[in-house]
């Protein structure tokens, strides 16, 4: 079963809601929500004009956590579904395979050489610049 | 995606970089022995992609040349069942046949190929000077761009430093 934190949970000391909370109804319960959302997103506004150019531009690439006001809860069972999707990429996708294909050139010919000389090979040195 | 195309046709007086084709390259393959002022030896004919990083090149740090061959994809299907099916195919544009590397089609006209093979496993060393007056003589030809280029270089990379180890660890059941 599903349990969603309501603002009936949320401590208000440090955080005043110019809202008189009646706790008549559910229907004001999801108000005081929606009051709270639009308060945070007025406070981001306010923060991004304070904020030099440079960081307005990087400020809404960030997501807003509302997890520490706003707890959200289900049953979860994240294992399982790790294990199953290693199980199912593991034999397909990372698997190498050592296949040979000898292939004959596009062309063979024999050629006569003359041999001029025979010489033990010396080190070719090249000099870092 | 037109920013990034795979390749490009160069002169054949440009000078040689990594990637670059070259149609017709021969090998010597040379006799067993030489015995005599007078031997016969092997000459093989393939189309390949220049392997040495082209700073090299450039610099011409290096006396020899390291080329490997290069097929159409439709070769390799001819010879080889595994190349033939879809697992083999998918397998060789991901990587996971060590020894081979992928290349995409070229729609360039006068120079269009089929899905490139490059064979890690037969490299040979071609004289610089003998490739440099090889691809001056074909007038035009074929250039493997940037990133591709450098994924070519990281697979021979790959291919080149694995190591087999004598006892695996078994398989985690």
């Amino acid at each position: 079963m599903l349990y969603e934190i309501t603002s009936r949970d949320i401590t208000t000391k440090d955080y005043p809601i110019p809202y008189p909370f009646t706790w008549s109804s559910r229907r004001e319960e999801s108000d005081v929500n929606e009051i709270l959302d639009w308060l945070l997103s007025v406070s981001l506004k306010q923060e991004l004009l304070r904020q030099p150019f440079f960081y307005r531009s990087l400020l809404p690439s960030f997501e807003i956590d509302l997890s520490s006001v706003r707890p959200y809860f289900e049953p979860m069972n994240r294992t399982s579904l790790i294990e199953e999707f290693y199980e199912e990429i593991l034999p397909e996708e990372t698997l190498e395979y050592n296949i040979i294909v000898w292939m004959q050139p596009r062309k063979r010919y024999t050629i006569e050489l003359e041999v001029k000389s025979i010489k033990k090979a010396e080190p070719r040195v090249v000099e870092p610049e | 995606m037109e920013e990034y195309p795979w390749y490009t046709i160069i002169n054949g007086k440009e000078p040689l970089l990594q990637g670059d084709f070259i149609n017709s390259c021969p090998v010597v393959i040379p006799p067993i022995a030489i015995e005599s002022a007078k031997v016969s030896a092997e000459v093989i004919e393939y189309d390949v992609a220049i392997l040495s990083q082209s700073c090299d090149l450039e610099q011409r740090n290096i006396y020899l040349v390291l080329v490997c061959p290069v097929w159409p994809l439709s070769e390799f299907e001819n010879r080889s069942n595994f190349f033939k099916s879809k697992k083999g195919k998918k397998a060789l544009s991901q990587g996971n046949v060590p020894g081979y590397h992928l290349l995409n089609k070229c729609e360039i006209n006068g120079f269009k190929t089929d899905f490139l093979v490059v064979d890690f496993r037969s490299v040979y060393s071609v004289p610089f000077d003998f490739i440099l007056e090889l691809s001056r003589k074909r007038e035009r030809r074929l250039r493997l761009l940037p990133p591709y280029r450098e994924h070519l270089s990281q697979a021979f990379a790959r291919f080149f430093m694995r190591v087999g180890l004598p006892i695996d660890i078994p398989l985690f059941r």
